[in-house]
């Protein structure tokens, strides 16, 4: 499994020239308050996974990987956890850099930074809860489709339900998560597991 | 003779297609030629004992265990027909990798025939070219030593002098007596070279799996004219095809169709010949 995570960080580090450029003036406007970076860097590592399943489907990783020892059952836990490393490792550097223009204008907020930190990583989180499983039963061209579809569907939906939900009651939902910001970490980590468990169905049931 | 692969009435229902009770074996030491047109079944099978597919009836065992309840993977090294690490690595990449999945991985090894066969090091996969790409494919599947190679047409894209290289290695590789090769290639030339074996699949059925000595001495292909192919009884060759100017025979005991016949020469068997005649010959 090691081998497996080596590969993907090999493969994003191979990568990595072209989102450096991003990467800098960002962090330039940053530091001149023109954007936050925060969901930025997490943004961009998740593209960088991404790619990763792009390279992957085009010569066929996960059929070759099946012939390597250990290999169907890697295939699904180290992408899971390879994403986790990288959203960690780029929200640790957002939260440096907010850290930073924080201090240079004179405004620290630990709780602001901590927050922060625990929606970086919870959004991204949760984008990678929902994708995966479509990327590994359809592959990552049919699946950006279908979560377009299931996005739009969803977008219809909240549309529909805000006409009989009060604006009083969303803010109040929004509130409680921006207080107990604590106890979303487990929800997330609950609903990850069951995004592992079900993304590793939908591959080993795969027929290459 | 142990065997180091054993394929026991593999059946695979598709749509389309279906192996029909696919058995062979590979002893070994041994090398083992797996031919057939394209689409007869060979990647399918291979994909099979390497559990790549799944829901399949028979029983395949390697190194005597089950594929179905054992991971053997750590003592085969596959070369798959356009399958292998994403093309943004380089070998120095692939290296760092197999290091952390296979723990008899060679490094030495693998650097040496990155060396001899003049493969970059940190070149990405990309820019190599389609016989660089195989090579390093088969440099891969080699540097842990393993015990089985399971390789899906491993000489496509090379050039005659990679061939000859690559089929030097494959010689060495089971010069102990203890490994074994299964080798899928539509260059029947090369098997010819170093093939111990023969199975030969066509539209999901082995048709014959028999040693080459067996194949090259008693198999052969008679060459006639349309009044000598009147007097042959049908029962005495397994195919015919009518060329411009003659008949072939593909005949499976030359020593008995000699004698009753009183023909002088009857060419040997190649390996395309006993394709071409078997699919496209009639009866």
């Amino acid at each position: 499994m090691i081998g497996f995570i080596k590969k993907d960080l090999l493969m994003i580090k191979n990568n990595l020239k072209a989102f450096t450029f991003v990467f800098i003036i960002y962090v330039f406007m940053a530091f001149n308050g023109m954007m936050d970076i925060s969901f930025l860097l997490s943004f961009i590592s998740v593209m960088l996974v991404l790619s990763t399943f792009n390279y992957d489907n085009y010569n066929k990783w996960e059929v070759y990987a099946i012939t390597l020892p250990d290999g169907k059952k890697n295939v699904v836990k180290s992408k899971y956890l390879t994403t986790l490393l990288l959203v960690v490792m780029t929200s640790l550097i957002s939260v440096l850099i907010t850290f930073l223009v924080m201090l240079i204008n004179k405004q620290v907020n630990y709780e602001g930074i901590l927050q922060v930190f625990v929606a970086n990583v919870t959004s991204i989180i949760i984008i990678e809860v929902f994708m995966y499983p479509f990327i590994f039963k359809l592959g990552i061209e049919k699946a950006r489709i279908w979560i377009f579809v299931v996005l739009l569907a969803l977008a219809l939906i909240l549309g529909i339900l805000s006409n009989f939900i009060s604006l009083e009651f969303l803010t109040g939902v929004l509130n409680f998560i921006v207080n107990y910001y604590f106890i979303v970490p487990p929800i997330i980590i609950i609903m990850l597991y069951l995004s592992y468990l079900m993304s590793k169905y939908f591959y080993l049931k795969k027929e290459f | 003779m142990e065997n180091i692969l054993e394929v026991n009435n593999l059946c695979k229902r598709y749509r389309d297609f279906a192996l029909k009770n696919v058995s062979f074996n590979l002893p070994k030491g041994m090398i083992m030629g797996f031919i057939g047109k394209n689409g007869a079944g060979k990647t399918t099978t291979i994909k099979a004992i390497l559990s790549i597919v799944n829901n399949y009836d028979g029983e395949i065992k390697i190194f005597n265990q089950d594929v179905k309840k054992n991971d053997v993977k750590k003592d085969i090294g596959v070369v798959l027909d356009d399958m292998f690490f994403p093309e943004v690595l380089t070998p120095k990449d692939i290296n760092k990798i197999m290091s952390s999945v296979y723990d008899n991985w060679d490094e030495v090894l693998f650097f040496k025939y990155l060396n001899d066969f003049e493969l970059p090091i940190n070149k990405t996969i990309k820019s190599l070219s389609k016989g660089m790409r195989k090579k390093l494919e088969i440099v891969t599947a080699l540097a842990h030593h393993p015990k089985l190679l399971i390789l899906d047409e491993p000489t496509s894209g090379l050039d005659p002098i990679a061939r000859s290289e690559v089929i030097d290695i494959f010689r060495d590789f089971i010069q102990d007596e203890e490994c074994s090769i299964l080798l899928s290639s539509h260059i029947t030339t090369d098997l010819e070279h170093i093939a111990d074996y023969i199975t030969f699949i066509d539209n999901g059925e082995v048709l014959l799996s028999k040693t080459c000595d067996e194949l090259m001495n008693l198999y052969g292909v008679v060459k006639c004219g349309r009044d000598e192919f009147k007097k042959i009884d049908s029962s005495d060759y397994l195919k015919y095809r009518k060329n411009k100017y003659e008949f072939e025979l593909l005949v499976e005991d030359k020593n008995m169709f000699k004698k009753k016949y009183n023909i002088d020469t009857i060419d040997k068997l190649t390996l395309e010949d006993l394709m071409v005649l078997v699919i496209k010959g009639g009866k």
